[in-house]
């Protein structure tokens, strides 16, 4: 299946320059994982990197060539295995988990995995939302970015299944409702807690931590 | 590939082979004179990298023999399908640079593809090599506003806040000339098709 909401070229540009900070990095990684489309704008923007490292003039090194070519012979550590193979989350997520998530219940309707990555002290976790679930509508104090895994919801700004990278800027308020016949699961990254529109988003925040 | 027929190493004047052929004989061959070769090629491009990036120049230095190591031993690990030789090289460079700063992160992400996600056949017939020299040129022709947030983006590892507030531009201003610089490059990679 092809994605058809996909992360910005700004988060690229920053995932291809080594600039993005690490959950935005795993963010983008993991829908590129998902996304052919993405993977393939993601090898222009790192040519672009290799590009201008080919720009640089060369300059003389002294010694350093003798000194690497004496250690050519050192023993290697092993690469690192490939994370094990998981239908719902994608290998970026399994390389960092290892394993099954742990989750929490946190409200009748969701449940919740941290993941040891954070972002202005906000865990990146992935959350599961169950069929017919409805989030109430919301803004957001920064950046919030969510990777559909499993399932899928409409919201007011479209719909989104496995792979869709749903971005809202501070500008953006939405709510959204999960399909009847299945649970979401969903990779969530913010910059900031979420600001509620609602009486019953209040109650869902305060319960919820976010 | 350059190398049709196996050479006695003595004979082979590397400096006129092409990058992808150096690395296959690294590859293969476990070549040290192929690797020396990479090595006059690309060992002071990282360094300069690593340095514009903030390292201090002793760490550098021991970064770039790291660098060049890696690229010893994972030789056999580039694919020429999907980066050109010096994408590959900048793509090692970036990875070990973030796990050198280590500001906020702690784990190293990577893309792996998804078993279920097959790779579009189009991606695969292009010829990295050829398409980098394309990226060459078009990048000497960018306006040098472009070229400057490019270079602050992948080689001061600035974010785009900090390059606006260092060249006293609005972030909009900064924001939209990286991307028209990248679609520019982008157009010149996939051969001019827009």
């Amino acid at each position: 299946m092809t994605p058809h909401h996909h992360v910005s070229g700004e988060l690229l540009t920053a995932y291809a320059a080594g600039t993005a900070p690490e959950a935005i990095a795993l963010f983008v990684a993991s829908h590129a994982s998902l996304c052919a489309a993405c993977r393939a704008r993601l090898a222009a923007e790192e040519a672009v990197g290799g590009a201008l490292l080919g720009a640089i003039a060369p300059a003389p090194l002294n010694d350093l060539l003798a000194r690497t070519l004496a250690r050519l012979d050192e023993p290697v550590a092993p690469a690192p295995a490939p994370p094990p193979r998981h239908a719902v989350l994608p290998p970026p997520v399994m390389r960092l988990l290892g394993g099954e998530p742990t989750w929490r219940r946190v409200v009748p309707n969701l449940e919740i995995a941290e993941l040891p990555v954070r972002l202005n002290g906000n865990p990146a976790v992935l959350t599961r939302l169950a069929a017919g679930s409805v989030v109430p509508p919301h803004t957001h104090a920064g950046w919030e970015l969510q990777l559909v895994l499993s399932g899928g919801y409409q919201a007011d700004d479209g719909r989104f299944d496995r792979g869709d990278a749903h971005c809202a800027d501070p500008s953006v308020s939405h709510g959204f409702r999960v399909d009847a016949d299945a649970p979401c699961v969903s990779l969530l990254v913010r910059e900031a807690r979420i600001i509620p529109k609602t009486l019953r988003g209040r109650v869902f925040c305060w319960f919820t931590g976010a | 590939m350059g190398l049709a027929a196996p050479l006695e190493p003595a004979y082979v004047d590397w400096a006129s082979v092409p990058d992808g052929d150096v690395v296959r004989a690294i590859a293969e061959d476990r070549d040290r004179e192929a690797f020396a070769e990479l090595f006059s090629r690309y060992a002071s491009r990282v360094r300069t990298f690593l340095v514009a990036g903030g390292l201090a120049p002793t760490l550098a230095d021991d970064l770039t023999q790291e660098i060049l190591l890696e690229i010893w031993r994972r030789a056999e690990r580039y694919d020429p399908t999907r980066a050109s030789v010096t994408t590959w090289i900048f793509t090692i460079c970036r990875s070990r640079r973030i796990d050198a700063l280590r500001r906020e992160r702690v784990h190293l992400v990577e893309v792996e593809v998804d078993p279920g996600d097959p790779v579009p056949s189009h991606e695969l017939g292009l010829d990295r090599e050829r398409s980098a020299t394309a990226l060459r040129v078009a990048l000497a022709d960018l306006p040098p506003e472009q070229a400057a947030v490019l270079d602050g983006a992948y080689f001061a590892g600035k974010s785009m806040s900090q390059i606006a507030e260092e060249q006293r531009l609005p972030v909009g201003t900064v924001k939209s000339r990286v991307r028209l610089a990248v679609e520019r490059l982008r157009v010149a990679l996939s051969g001019g098709a827009p």
